[in-house]
């Protein structure tokens, strides 16, 4: 695996011949590149080409080197820069862009002798936490940790906890019929004993998540259909 | 269904040193309440001075934690805070340390300042966010680790420093009756004895001898002169003008743990 220390600690000192820099700007791309394709979905990275342009990569590598210019002390200190470290600072910067109200100014290109001679960024004074954030955004966190938490509940309920949170979404959700053999008192009480859990897992009631009708609809494609053909095939 | 966040929190592991390094700040700031700094390690992690306790020139600042592990950190309504000047995106974790002035100044780097009327909604996603019991969870849990080790070398050179300020404690008596009570917790567990308390508005320190425990509340410099009232179990063990913002109480009985104090003891102004 490659070590970028060596190279880093020579831009930063400005000794990098411009064909190097090119070379570390083409690496940066396709760091870049795969933090999109392993980390965000198809949508999010088309969201960037649509507002940035064809460049979009090229502009978000220009933004990585200012992002490690500033992390220069700890670069540094740290004898084995890795891909993944990069990788995770490409993410932010993703992040960050996606938290904009979003693509509406186009990024200017960055000079970099500009920012050889710049020293600290600026401290900002009064910073407000952010009230809103893009619909793409949340959506995209939201997705990722429902999805994650479906996956957590498929592997810590039981059976039959997870044939009794169906039975719940189902029936009282979507006013669905169902074809439990078990008796609906049994399977009351079972809820019952069921939510606290669920709230223990989840760390939130489960009606109280940002977005529970998505949640109820995860929890039915990855939960539920797979035990109502189950319940299907054992009835016939 | 894919589970990014499985492979994040992977990706995050694999990041995490062997040994933790911390990097001194080449240009160290005095921290203030309010200051967002970002501690010196890798992968980075992120405070807001949320209180500042002082007795004497000591300082002690609580704080809360940001990261920039956005996916990681996000439980539904997590605090989000922007920084455009270094275009990064940092988000809440649901729990706050204790860090010391000279610690903050030396390996953390000065941001920015909060804004006051979010000040409180930072301590609010504190303390009454639970934490869930998914990856999410792990990856909280995992950034306390990583800060525990400076959140209690703070606590305790607080209490070392603060304990050397040679000053005569103002000395209240426990009475014998509530001494005694106090041995319905003689069966407690020793594996979770702890000998420093941090309390909403004191800290305090257990001092045993052969026969006999004391213990000394260390209390903000400001309540000298007000009326303060301290209750032990329920009972008020000193009412009236406080002199001293070093207590004593003597003596309780010889426990294997007191981290009941935490819950029965009270101070009031």
């Amino acid at each position: 695996m490659k070590n970028y220390k060596l190279i880093l600690e020579r831009f930063f000192k400005n000794q990098l011949s411009s064909l190097e820099f090119k070379s570390l700007l083409i690496n940066f791309k396709k760091i870049i590149k795969k933090t999109f394709d392993k980390q965000f979905s198809e949508y999010i990275e088309n969201l960037f080409a649509k507002y940035y342009g064809p460049d979009y990569l090229e502009t978000l590598s220009h933004e990585l080197l200012l992002k490690l210019i500033y992390k220069k002390n700890i670069v540094l200190n740290h004898s084995f820069i890795h891909e993944n470290y990069l990788s995770s600072i490409a993410k932010n910067l993703i992040y960050y862009h996606l938290s904009l109200d979003f693509f509406k100014t186009l990024e200017k290109e960055i000079n970099f002798e500009d920012l050889y001679l710049s020293e600290d960024p600026e401290e900002q004074e009064n910073l407000k936490l952010e009230e809103t954030l893009p619909k793409v955004m949340v959506n995209y966190l939201e997705n990722l940790s429902l999805a994650h938490a479906v996956r957590i509940l498929k592997a810590c309920l039981t059976s039959k906890e997870i044939e009794t949170l169906c039975w719940y979404i189902l029936t009282y959700i979507y006013n669905q019929e169902t074809k439990y053999k078990v008796n609906k008192n049994v399977l009351y009480k079972r809820w019952e004993r069921l939510k606290p859990k669920l709230k223990e897992i989840l760390g939130y009631e489960y009606y109280e998540g940002t977005s529970p009708s998505k949640f109820f609809e995860l929890i039915k494609s990855e939960l539920c259909e797979k035990i109502d053909y189950i319940i299907k095939n054992r009835n016939n | 269904m894919q589970d990014f966040i499985k492979e994040e929190f992977e990706l995050y592991k694999e990041l995490l040193q062997s040994k933790e390094i911390l990097v001194e700040v080449e240009n160290p700031k005095p921290p203030k309440v309010r200051d967002i700094r970002e501690l010196q390690v890798f992968p980075p992690i992120y405070l807001v001075l949320l209180d500042e306790l002082s007795y004497y020139n000591e300082k002690l600042f609580k704080a809360a934690v940001f990261t920039e592990e956005i996916e990681l950190g996000w439980l539904g309504h997590t605090p989000i805070l922007k920084l455009d000047s270094i275009k990064t995106v940092l988000i809440q974790l649901p729990f706050w340390v204790y860090l010391e002035e000279s610690f903050l100044s030396r390996f953390s780097h000065k941001l920015g300042r909060i804004s006051q009327e979010d000040w409180l909604k930072l301590i609010e996603y504190a303390e009454r966010t639970i934490i869930p019991k998914t990856l999410q969870g792990e990856y909280i849990h995992l950034v306390m680790k990583r800060l525990m080790p400076y959140n209690t070398a703070s606590l305790l050179d607080y209490l070392e420093k603060i304990g050397t300020y040679e000053e005569t404690p103002l000395i209240i008596q426990i009475p014998q009756t509530l001494s005694k009570s106090l041995m319905e917790y003689s069966y407690a567990k020793a594996a979770a004895s702890k000998n420093v308390f941090k309390g909403e508005n004191f800290f305090a320190i257990i001092e045993k001898e052969k026969s006999k425990t004391r213990l000394i509340i260390y209390l903000p410099q400001d309540y000298i002169g007000k009326k303060v009232t301290i209750k032990l179990k329920g009972e008020k063990v000193f009412e009236g003008e406080l002199t001293k913002n070093k207590v004593l109480l003597d003596s309780l009985p010889v426990l294997l743990d007191y981290s009941f104090l935490e819950e029965e003891l009270d101070v009031q102004i």
